[in-house]
């Protein structure tokens, strides 16, 4: 009996270093999965859906990354749009209607939100990413998610929740649920696709 | 019985002074070195420097530690100044701050947007802006209209933001303004007392610090440090240096002098005698002060220490000349007549300042005038009482043999002289630039404070204030309206690139008319419901979305006009406090431009008609202009106390070749001093002039002892001995001044000390020989 024991516990722990050839999930190490693959664009189609609306609108686009903070939202249809966030600033251009709007991140809170989550994670920065929210991490290495949640009551009041889905170092789904109800699901394709 | 009575007024009025000295109020404020009484335009800018917004602005810089701890740090600080009376406006970029003012855009924002006329309410202008809503909804900028969309489809809040956004401001790190570094965290306060108000405004400063000391322990930082700057802080530090300076030179001075009379003299009593009228002098210059001018500058205290140097010379010729035995009376006789002559020619040099207008200067005259007379009082009537049997030792004829012993006949010398003068006027008058136009250069901060200052500047964004439009109206109503008035020519310039941006009161605080206007613009509750009956429909939008649209439009229907006051607390009361004043009965308002290309331009489209009484001001043009102004005043009045002078000595010695020959060593002194000031590359202020006076002053008194025909050789001697002493002093005082950290005291000790030295060596150059027509020893 006691030898059956010992043996099986011989088992578990002579086999579990053989089997993955990949070290166990944490953030840590996912996070630096994410913050190797460096800089790069991959497509992307979004629905929204809110309250506001009869209908949710559907997007797709590009979505570039470039260290240390740089994220590009580059929306094509149904209108060309681009969202450039640099550090603290984002400047949204709509090119059909020759708009420009520059913004400091600080002063909105809403768009922080998403972009601060989006660029945290495709930048594997752990540290910006719990400037605003607390972090959790559940899944395999196949197929994780991170589930964000607003540490600060200002941000909390707009966002409920950020949930971002991914496969090794890659990222393919960012939902964002608004504190409203309003909910954005952004796919994103393949490298190559 | 004859010396106690004096004695008695003596104490009793030396006593009155200090205790008014000793409760005087103290300040640094250089702007009262500023003209005063310049052109309306100018009187606006230096009553704005004085206390202006401007002038209660604090930077606030964190320092010392890793970023989070920086912001935390921030975070705690402001939240330790919140609400207490002393600041009017505190900003550090967090959002909750920043919260107060898109409240208050939000709320007013159909008094506010440009945008409201009576088209914006119609069913076509609504069906345009919901599927512009609706486009910014699909959009990346979704989040930002998401919350405001259903109370404002129309974007006015958006549009607003928009505006305010365009301006630079510093980038954030977790919440706080941060340097682009990340090693600095900064903020912004704005004290409720005005810049110039140092009592006040220290006690800012203390509670700043004590506020920080707090913060940086409860944010877990120690190693934090605090760095604070802005014109409050300067004036508030410069007091201190001054006064630092001021009394640790006072000290120095009086030891040395003290020491070098001790090793003159070798008699105690002759020292303590001696101090008896430079004390006196002191005090009841500072006490004329305090009792004029409500307050004692700084720079008043430190000449202070310079009427050490010259007042202590009374009683260098008083023992100096004294013979062995002598009583008192008898001596004091001997030197009286040159004495008093010596304190009238100071006194007129100093006249001038006194009656400048300027407040700086008057205090210097008064401080001097009071001083001297008072000094020359007590030497008359008092210090006998003090002179025990005390001479100086026969050392005069070394002195007397190198000073005295020219080749040349006197008639030569002089003429030497004139040529030097002629020479050094030369030099001066070719040497270009000759005035220094930096206002700064006046301050007497340290070049680390100023590069400080600098950096926090650049880093909170602070706009480079160099162009501006001066707008001037009999009311704030009035003001406004040539503000609005100024809108479309300005963006037009903007448009054609003349310049790249304004800022205007008006856009914060609209006129009385045009938020009227905006109110009429909007339709009642009935009619809105019913032209978005028309539109929602046919729109992406669900129905009854927009009923807190409805509300808010009704709401603004019925509000009241906004005023000064509902915008207090907010960035925008802090830009209309500042940007648009009540002087002298007349209301300014003042528009920064940035980025200015073409000055010409703005200035033709500006001047336009129906755009009122606008005033383009280049502020470093102007700022060279107020100093150049000054200066010619103080040219003038410099001109004025050399007049006074001349006229006293012809008074008294009422012939032109004896006043040639007192005036023509100090003539050649001052020219010389001028002329190597400037080889040496330093560029004149006007304390430089200030100075300069003061070497008349007191080179006169040499100059008038030297004059003298001495009746023999052993007067000669000692005249030679007793003016070489005082001349040591007086170089010895004011050399230390030119070692201080206080520039205005710097410039005037190096000058002094300077014009000092070559006065007695001209002076002696030119002394009348003992007995007429002997040949010089």
């Amino acid at each position: 009996m006691l030898t059956r024991l010992a043996c099986a516990t011989l088992l578990i722990a002579g086999a579990t270093p053989a089997l993955p050839a990949e070290p166990p999930l944490t953030l840590d190490r996912l996070m630096a999965e994410l913050a190797g693959r460096g800089p790069g664009t991959v497509r992307f189609t979004e629905v929204k859906s809110s309250a506001l609306l009869k209908a949710p609108i559907e997007s797709s686009g590009t979505l570039s990354y470039a260290a240390p903070a740089r994220l590009e939202k580059h929306t094509r249809s149904p209108r060309d749009e681009r969202l450039v966030a640099d550090r603290d600033t984002v400047v949204i251009e709509r090119a059909a209607r020759k708009e420009r709007l520059e913004l400091r991140l600080a002063d909105y809170p809403a768009v922080r939100a998403s972009i601060e989550s989006i660029r945290g994670t495709l930048a594997g920065d752990l540290a910006a990413l719990r400037r605003h929210y607390r972090v959790e991490l559940e899944g395999t290495w196949p197929d994780w998610r991170l589930h964000l949640l607003p540490s600060d009551p200002e941000l909390a009041e707009l966002v409920q929740k950020v949930l971002i889905g991914g496969s090794g170092a890659r990222v393919r789904r960012i939902e964002i649920l608004e504190a409203s109800g309003d909910r954005s699901v952004m796919t994103i394709a393949k490298d190559g696709d | 019985m004859t010396r106690r009575l004096p004695l008695a007024v003596w104490l009793v009025l030396a006593a009155a002074c200090a205790w008014v000295a000793a409760h005087a109020r103290y300040t640094a404020d250089m702007s009262a070195f500023l003209p005063d009484a310049a052109t309306p335009l100018q009187r606006l800018l230096v009553a704005e420097l004085r206390e202006g917004v401007t002038s209660r602005l604090i930077l606030i810089g964190i320092e010392g530690a890793p970023a989070e701890r920086l912001a935390a740090v921030s975070r705690a600080l402001v939240r330790r100044l919140e609400g207490r009376p002393n600041f009017a406006y505190l900003a550090n970029g967090e959002a909750r701050l920043a919260a107060a003012e898109r409240d208050f855009l939000f709320a007013n924002r159909y008094l506010l947007s440009p945008g409201i006329d009576a088209q914006r309410f119609e069913p076509a202008a609504l069906a345009a802006a919901l599927e512009r809503g609706y486009q910014a909804l699909a959009s990346p900028a979704g989040p930002l209209v998401r919350r405001t969309l259903p109370a404002d489809p129309t974007g006015e809040f958006l549009r607003l933001g928009a505006a305010f956004e365009a301006e630079a401001r510093p980038a954030t790190v977790a919440g706080v303004w941060m340097s682009r570094d990340e090693r600095t965290a900064l903020a912004l306060v704005q004290t409720a007392a005005p810049g110039f108000d140092l009592d006040a405004q220290q006690a800012n400063l203390a509670l700043i610090e004590e506020a920080f000391a707090a913060a940086r322990t409860e944010a877990g930082a120690e190693t934090a440090v605090l760095r604070l700057t802005g014109p409050a802080v300067f004036a508030v530090n410069s007091r201190d240096t001054i006064r630092g300076d001021v009394e640790r030179l006072s000290v120095l001075a009086a030891a040395l002098v003290a020491g070098l009379l001790l090793a003159v003299f070798r008699s105690a009593a002759v020292v303590a005698a001696a101090f008896v009228p430079v004390a006196t002098g002191i005090l009841a210059g500072i006490a004329a002060v305090a009792l004029g001018f409500g307050a004692v500058h700084g720079i008043t205290l430190g000449f202070g220490v310079t009427l050490i140097g010259e007042a202590v010379d009374y009683a260098i010729y008083f023992f100096g000349q004294r013979r062995e035995g002598e009583p008192p009376e008898r001596a004091l006789a001997g030197i009286w007549p040159t004495l008093r002559l010596g304190t009238i020619v100071s006194v007129a040099s100093f006249c001038a300042m006194l009656f400048s207008g300027f407040p700086g200067l008057a205090q210097l005259g008064a401080f001097s005038v009071v001083g001297l007379v008072a000094a020359l009082a007590t030497t008359r009537w008092v210090l006998p009482a003090f002179a025990g049997r005390a001479v100086a030792p026969p050392r005069g004829e070394a002195i007397a043999r190198v000073l005295l012993r020219w080749p040349l006949s006197a008639k030569a010398r002089l003429a030497a002289l004139l040529l030097v003068t002629g020479a050094a006027a030369l030099v001066v008058a070719r040497h270009q630039p000759i005035w220094d136009d930096d206002l700064a250069r006046l301050n007497p901060i340290g070049a680390a404070e100023q590069a400080l200052d600098e950096r926090l500047r650049a880093a909170l964004g602070a706009p480079d204030a160099r162009w501006l439009l001066v707008v001037a109206a009999p009311s704030e109503e009035q003001a406004l309206e040539a503000c609005e008035a100024l809108e479309a020519p300005l963006a037009g310039l903007v448009a054609a690139k003349a310049l790249a941006g304004f800022d205007s009161p008006a856009r914060y605080l609209p006129s009385r008319r045009t938020q009227l206007a905006r109110r009429d613009a909007l339709p009642d509750a009935a009619r809105l419901r019913e032209h978005l009956r028309q539109v929602v429909a046919s729109s992406p939008f669900r129905p009854g979305l927009f009923e807190p649209f409805v509300r808010d439009v009704v709401a603004a229907k019925a509000a009241p006009p906004l005023d000064r006051a509902r915008l207090r607390g907010t960035a925008f009361g802090l830009k209309v406090d500042s940007a648009l004043v009540q002087r002298d009965g007349r209301w300014y308002a003042f528009l920064p431009l940035r980025g200015v290309q073409d000055p010409a331009l703005v200035a033709a489209r500006v001047a336009a008609p129906g755009a009122g009484d606008v005033t383009l001001l280049d502020l470093r043009v102007e700022s060279a202009a107020l100093l150049g102004a000054y200066r010619e005043r103080a040219l003038a009045l410099w001109g004025l106390g050399l007049g006074l002078i001349v006229a006293a000595l012809f008074l008294h010695l009422r012939s032109a070749a004896r006043v040639l020959h007192v005036i023509a060593p100090i003539a050649a002194a001052v020219a010389a001093t001028l002329a190597i000031l400037l080889a040496a590359g330093t560029k004149l202020t006007l304390f430089h002039l200030v100075a300069a006076l003061l070497v008349v002053g007191v080179g006169s008194n040499y100059a008038l002892f030297f004059e003298r025909e001495p009746p023999d050789e052993a007067e000669r001697r000692a005249t030679a001995f007793a003016v070489v002493v005082c001349a040591a002093t007086t170089i010895l005082v004011f050399a230390l001044l030119a070692g201080s950290h206080v520039p205005v005291l710097r410039m005037m000790g190096s000058t002094v000390a300077i014009g000092v030295t070559l006065s007695l060596a001209f002076s002696a150059f030119i002394a009348r020989s003992s007995g007429a027509g002997r040949p010089v020893c």
